[in-house]
């Protein structure tokens, strides 16, 4: 896999660097902003992967890697500046915009921000954002779902200036809750 | 890096919400001839508790005021975070 961001590292790099506690400091990991996005996933996926497992769990007690492999890579993804998405500005020698990437990890972490939701992919078009969940066991999914949407179109209303005509929550997993004996 | 690159790095770590100075460039602020309009493009990250648009709007008007006349200004988000 090719450097994240304008880095030579890897996402397992990042990984490592997180479990170092990002110490020592690298500079050039600080300073690009998709290596940045990435950590700042890792960290909060890493924090719920240590309340979840799959559901499957009974036949892989522990936590299926295959499964975050996955997320990771996507996340790797989704982060990529993509296109400069333009915002409104009255000085005509003046462009503000912001990036694609930055969107999508602004939807993300919306979505993650609900509880029992982890995001799995983020999708962005013209004026449809369409996003896939995995929803803790027990939660009403489609409760999860809808809170899933009204933080996306907020924070999409906050902080962009597009005219967003749906938002798409799918939800395509399910998971439980692990306990010290097994899952619960 | 040019005087100019560094206070307009400086003036802008100072706007409220920003988190991060990704870059601040071209380079070519270091060499522009008397003809050439200057453009200077930075790239930021932003507090999620803040709004992006403004902050970018707040981000140029600070460069403005610090550029010379006529200055080409580009703000790019490239991240929104807590």
């Amino acid at each position: 896999m090719d450097g994240i961001g304008g880095t030579t590292y890897t996402l397992d790099d990042l990984s490592d660097y997180l479990d170092s506690g990002r110490l020592p400091v690298n500079a050039e990991i600080e300073a690009d902003a998709e290596c940045q996005a990435v950590l700042a996933s890792l960290e909060r996926v890493g924090s719920l992967s240590r309340e979840l497992v799959a559901r499957d769990a009974d036949e892989n007690p522990t936590l299926d890697e295959s499964w975050f492999g996955s997320l990771f890579a996507t996340i790797a993804l989704e982060v990529k500046a993509g296109k400069d998405i333009p915002l409104s500005s009255s000085d005509p020698h003046t462009s503000l915009s912001i990036t694609e990437g930055a969107i999508r990890e602004l939807v993300r972490a919306a979505g993650d921000s609900v509880d029992g939701v982890l995001v799995g992919s983020v999708r962005l078009s013209e004026s449809v954002v369409d996003i896939s969940i995995s929803v803790l066991l027990g939660i009403p999914v489609t409760g999860a779902a809808e809170a899933v949407r009204q933080a996306v179109y907020s924070d999409l209303f906050k902080h962009t200036e597009l005219a967003i005509d749906s938002v798409n929550v799918t939800v395509d997993d399910v998971h439980v809750i692990a306990t010290e004996g097994g899952t619960a | 890096m040019s005087d100019l690159a560094t206070i307009v790095e400086e003036a802008v770590r100072a706007v409220p919400g920003v988190t991060s100075l990704f870059s601040v460039g071209p380079a070519s602020l270091v060499a522009v001839s008397g003809t050439d309009p200057v453009r200077i493009a930075v790239s930021v990250g932003v507090d999620r508790s803040m709004q992006a648009p403004a902050t970018a709007a707040e981000i140029a008007a600070v460069i403005r005021s610090i550029a010379p006349a006529g200055a080409d200004i580009s703000v790019r988000i490239s991240r929104v975070a807590s």
